[in-house]
């Protein structure tokens, strides 16, 4: 059974300009110890789509569809029962390690605190746990930081702070949401690799949320595309990268400038852009929310929403080229 | 501060209570260091001690009357060092005896406001959604209600008693402070560390508590320091309408107003409540200052 399996997810948001449904029929399931990246551009729904998983949303968000820790529904959980599974089941590590810091207390309160009160150890065990903890990080001198401030370190060790913080409660699955996109690439490079050989070691899944392509390749086995909140694309790393099959992920992977390329031969294209820009959250029409952008589009691409359906061996695809109505 | 200053956390114990002091430790630290605020709160120890014993001290009591010095400018020879006012009463006396009222009034409205403002505030605007429209429409209820209607009608009802105007000023002020409070927390709800606090699995009372609360200290010490002076103004006023301290007790808002009538002939009646009115708001107002840099880890 996979640890976590995510069928038909929805989030809505309703305010007084209406409902706008920002992840729409999102399904994945992820193994012990698996690796899946959900990669999409600002606003396609990848970030909301992983606080549903812990019921984080908001109090505005209507969550929609299932989401089971070893076969146990996660949605519509009371919050005490949520508080159980964060943090120890599903630990996540944010965005920006400027801000998710609590710039009033020291770093040794905030990583103590989730040992001290979740598990009931004493101060000094807690310490020493955590101790260790900044040390599997690679940070230098940890009985230092552990009485500093926030303000005092720099980005790259407060993401690592954060991903100690995160591992502290030994969890099963580590939500990732873009952790480098604030850090400088020599940095990004680290903590990936951080990344990578915490979760062979800890043998934990992870959940990378991301909409660098880049970053997939090193990190995850399996990689999710995503636009207006929908998936577009799923599949193993290699194969999506070797042969994507939504005109979306061409897209993007025809975008990314690449370094490397032999000095004799021609000099590389230009980059290509995929024109247009995404449709806001929820404001697509009838059809396939990439067809307005889309070099390929014909007949039903207007009218019918493609089914994210089974091609060829794991891989599955949102397109009407793929899977013709 | 440009020039890091190792001396704090030199030594290994040091850096072990720091760890567990926290923030107040390292604040009170940065408060000593600042001048300003270090002599405003020695002006104002030195202040309450005078308001507590001065009226011991004196030859004089507040309200009794000297018919041979009526109306007198101050002067050492007859011990009315502060003058005396038209029915021969030593202004010092009562300029000390009336600071007893102003201050505690302004400390005790202040603490009732910042205890109802606050932890008002900070739940509705942390809970959000219905719990925060119910919460903010009652404190809009209450906003519309007629301060002075509010105040005759405790009176009316409770007869009149100093407690009552501590009870009034404060119902009437924490309004104020828990809108800026819930203001504040909305801010703070949608920043990082705290989805990452709810993420870690951290209850709602203990993401309130210790990732909430301690961020809004700063707004919150400069917005109460700001609340004693106007607290020891409303009073003034009360007492102008005979609803406040009556005679012959008194407190420097009484003080002043009667001193502002006999501005002209006598002066001394106006300037000394004055300068001690304003000399208690200033450090009050510098204290804030302080408290508020003072309790930000960033200013070190």
């Amino acid at each position: 059974m996979a640890l976590l399996d995510v069928r038909d997810l929805s989030v809505t948001f309703s305010d007084h300009h209406g409902r706008r449904r920002v992840v729409d029929g999102l399904s994945y399931s992820l193994d012990a110890g698996g690796s899946l990246a959900i990669v999409g551009e600002s606003g396609s729904g990848k970030t909301q789509s992983a606080l549903a998983l812990m019921g984080l949303c908001g109090p505005t968000a209507d969550v929609g569809g299932s989401v089971r820790l070893d076969g146990r529904e996660l949605l519509g959980l009371p919050w005490p029962a949520l508080q159980q599974i964060r943090g120890q089941r599903i630990a996540m590590v944010f965005q920006d390690p400027m801000t998710s810091l609590n710039p009033y207390r020291r770093i040794g309160g905030q990583m103590t605190e989730m040992l001290t009160l979740r598990k009931g150890l004493s101060a000094d065990a807690a310490r020493t746990e955590c101790l260790e903890m900044l040390e599997a990080v690679q940070i230098g001198d940890p009985s230092n930081r552990f009485t500093q401030f926030p303000h005092e370190l720099s980005g790259g060790i407060r993401q690592r702070v954060m991903i100690a913080i995160a591992l502290l409660g030994r969890p099963d699955l580590l939500v990732a949401d873009e952790p480098t996109t604030a850090l400088d690439v020599t940095v990004q490079a680290q903590i990936l690799r951080l990344l990578a050989d915490l979760r062979r070691a800890m043998g934990m899944a992870t959940l990378l949320i991301t909409h660098d392509l880049g970053l997939v390749a090193g990190l995850c086995d399996e990689v999710l595309v995503m636009y207006a909140g929908r998936p577009a694309e799923q599949g193993p790393v290699d194969d999506v990268f070797a042969r994507s099959l939504h005109p979306y992920t061409r897209g993007l992977l025809h975008s990314v400038p690449r370094l490397g390329r032999d000095p004799g031969r021609a000099p590389p294209a230009r980059l290509q852009a995929i024109t247009g820009s995404p449709p806001a959250a929820g404001d697509a029409g009838p059809g396939c929310a990439f067809a307005p952008r889309c070099a390929y589009r014909f007949g039903p691409c207007d009218e019918k929403q493609p089914e994210f359906a089974a091609v060829a061996g794991s891989r599955r695809v949102a397109c009407h080229l793929e899977s013709p109505p | 501060m440009p020039g890091a200053v190792p001396g704090p956390l030199a030594g290994e114990d040091a850096i072990e209570n720091a760890a567990q002091g926290g923030l107040f430790r390292d604040a009170a630290r940065r408060l000593r260091a600042n001048r300003a605020a270090r002599a405003s709160a020695l002006i104002l120890i030195a202040l309450t001690v005078l308001v507590i014993v001065g009226p011991w001290l004196s030859p004089h009591a507040y309200d009794a009357t000297d018919w041979d010095a009526i109306s007198q400018p101050p002067t050492l020879a007859g011990q009315h060092y502060f003058g005396t006012d038209p029915l021969g009463r030593d202004l010092f006396s009562r300029t000390l005896v009336g600071g007893r009222i102003s201050l505690l009034v302004g400390i005790a409205a202040t603490l009732v406001s910042l205890l109802i403002g606050v932890t008002w505030g900070a739940t509705a605007g942390y809970l959000g959604g219905r719990a925060d429209h119910v919460m903010m429409r009652i404190v809009d209820i209450l906003y519309a209600l007629p301060f002075m209607f509010f105040v005759i009608l405790l009176m009316v009802l409770f007869g009149r008693h100093l407690v009552l105007i501590f009870l009034a000023i404060g119902a009437i002020n924490w309004l104020d402070m828990a809108r800026i409070v819930r203001g504040q927390t909305l801010a703070l709800k949608h920043r990082e560390f705290v989805e990452a606090a709810e993420a870690m699995g951290a209850s709602r009372r203990r993401v309130l508590r210790r990732h909430i609360l301690p961020n809004l200290v700063g707004v919150v010490a400069v917005y109460a320091t700001l609340t004693v002076p106007q607290v020891i103004l409303v009073e003034s006023f009360l007492s102008f309408l005979g609803l406040g301290v009556q005679e012959p007790m008194t407190s420097w808002g009484a003080l002043v107003n009667e001193g502002a009538e006999q501005m002209e002939s006598a002066p001394w009646m106006l300037i000394f409540p004055a300068l001690f009115l304003s000399v208690t708001l200033f450090c009050f107002n510098f204290l804030g200052d302080g408290l508020r840099d003072a309790l930000d880890p960033r200013s070190d």
